[in-house]
């Protein structure tokens, strides 16, 4: 009588022919990929995609009139001073990102966006290329049919965008932290999606060298003109020359800011990043300014209140988040007498400004692990490429979604309901 | 006034105007009736680069010089056309951003500088 295979052999059988391009199922020791798929309805797959399409049609919107306005705005929303010339360069207003993802929750009151990864944003192997291939082993219909095509059509059209404006195209690179094995991989990922000839050049051998920056390459200095980086900006603002303290992260934002780098994500994109924008959206929305009726709308059904005070004590639980902070760094819940019901034990971002948010309570399912049955919160991304809605992923972790949250694959099935409704 | 209705204040009355982009390439921002931003820009050359214009959220327009800011319904916050001077294009981007200047006004040291990646990962 055969046996069946163990959960392990099960894990290793989908993810070892994978680890030339997914290399990080196991993060630091630690079960990071799960084998075990989740289905979700065509209908749920539906929502998520206009939810994302329309939230990035306010995104683009609200960035774009955020890029025009006088500094002080752009400080309330955190963008640091030293920035302010280079996010003001426009690129392609109508694309608020050319690859972003918004984290979704579902909750007793429908999906609700809680972040917009615009600029940095990760996960894009996990959704564009694991998924699919975890859906043909366990034989599930893929979400995410179709999508990577996106990104190569998003990355010509932005070269394409800034050369029309008279940027340089010619020398294209990709950059990531050589050392981090997931960032560089989808750096790498991305670079072959994208269609465009490019070399990648780890960030470590990145120079500013007579006005321009350039890749260190055999010695020589190697100008580039359009330089995609997952290296966020508030990152790179403060980047200098450790031998000589020269504020080579700063010339950087400045040869954006003249026009003579083109960067990936383009500019708009850091100004989508920060939270404090969906305090603004969300203030606008509730002011009635700004939005057509159907946007107002989209912002109702799809955002939260979010506010830079707490408005919420003694009303209704809420959350506080850092405006730049990344997976959960400084994440707080409180209940509604503003008594601590989780809060982030790391110790980044905790000086950054808060946003305070309403706090509503995610889905909760079980999924197997290495280590046995686990019950988690399920926290939805969906890319916006283009200015499309594109791939979508989950992850399993705990009420705050951390490093340590699980990449689960999910697949499409039909309800009987659904199924019932075609007929 | 709290934080967040300053944000919505400075929104009103500072935003709806006139942008630039980098390049030297004269833009300006209009809106159509929806309040959506249309950018365009210079019809001086209809063939080269300062004839094209871009027209987001499906919105095209031909643009002439002296087309005006289009306030979107349902603003109701007083905008200063004055404003509409004051982002210009490459204006405050040549600052240096060195002491050891070579190479005039930009503020640009001789040798190489990296650095860059500080901060660790940017995963999001």
């Amino acid at each position: 009588m055969p046996v069946e295979p163990s959960y392990e052999e099960i894990r290793e059988r989908l993810y070892g022919p994978l680890r030339d391009v997914f290399s990080w199922d196991w993060i630091e020791g630690l079960e990071y990929g799960l084998a075990g798929i989740h289905y979700i309805t065509p209908s749920f797959r539906q929502e998520i995609k206009l939810a994302t399409e329309a939230l990035g049609s306010i995104y683009a919107k609200t960035v774009f009139a955020v890029q025009s306005a006088e500094d002080p705005l752009l400080l309330e929303l955190g963008i640091p001073k030293e920035l302010l010339p280079a996010v003001r360069v426009l690129v392609k207003p109508e694309i608020v990102t050319v690859m972003g993802r918004f984290d979704f929750m579902q909750t007793a009151e429908g999906i609700k966006m809680i972040e917009f990864n615009a600029d940095t944003p990760t996960s894009v192997v996990e959704a564009f290329f694991v998924n699919a291939q975890a859906c043909r082993f366990f034989g599930a219909e893929s979400p995410n049919q179709g999508t990577e095509g996106q990104i190569g059509e998003a990355f010509t059209r932005i070269v394409k965008t800034y050369k029309e404006l008279g940027y340089a195209t010619d020398s294209i690179v990709f950059s990531a932290l050589s050392w981090h094995k997931e960032d560089r991989d989808t750096v790498k990922y991305l670079m072959d999606q994208s269609g465009l000839k490019a070399k990648f050049v780890a960030l470590e051998d990145l120079r500013i060298f007579e006005d321009r920056l350039c890749a260190l390459l055999d010695d020589r200095f190697v100008p580039i003109d359009v330089w995609y980086r997952l290296h966020a900006l508030e990152k790179l603002v403060e980047d200098y020359d450790e031998n000589d303290k020269y504020p080579t992260g700063a010339h950087v934002l400045d040869l954006v800011a003249r026009g003579k780098l083109a960067i990936i994500n383009p500019p708009s994109a850091f100004v989508a990043q920060t939270k404090a924008l969906q305090s603004l959206i969300w203030n606008l929305h509730e002011a009635g300014e700004f939005y057509t009726p159907e946007e107002h709308a989209w912002v109702e059904n799809y955002m939260l209140p979010t506010y830079m005070e707490n408005r919420f004590l003694n009303k209704e639980p809420f959350v506080t988040k850092p405006i730049f902070g990344r997976e959960g760094g400084a994440v707080s819940l409180f209940d509604k007498d503003g008594r601590v019901a989780e809060k982030d034990k790391d110790d980044f971002y905790w000086d950054q400004p808060m946003i305070y948010q309403k706090r509503l309570e995610m889905e909760e399912i079980e999924s197997n692990t290495v280590s046995g049955p686990y019950r988690g919160r399920l926290l939805w991304g969906s890319f916006l490429v283009g200015g499309r809605a594109s791939a979508i992923s989950a992850r399993i972790g705990e009420r705050i979604t951390g490093n340590l949250s699980c990449f689960l694959p999910i697949g499409v099935k039909t309800s009987k309901e659904e199924k019932s409704k075609c007929i | 006034m709290n934080k967040s209705s300053k944000m919505v204040t400075l929104f009103l009355s500072t935003a709806l105007v006139i942008s630039s982009a980098g390049c030297g390439t004269k833009q300006q921002v209009v809106y159509d009736q929806n309040g959506n931003p249309i950018t365009v820009e210079d019809d001086d050359d209809d063939d080269g680069y300062f004839g094209r214009y871009l027209a987001p959220f499906g919105f095209s327009k031909r643009h002439s010089s002296g087309a005006g800011v289009v306030r979107s319904p349902g603003v109701s916050s007083g905008s200063s056309s004055s404003a509409q001077n004051s982002v210009n294009s490459n204006s405050g981007s040549t600052k240096p951003v060195g002491g050891s200047s070579s190479t005039g006004g930009t503020g640009i040291s001789s040798g190489s500088h990296g650095g860059i990646g500080g901060g660790g990962s940017s995963a999001s």
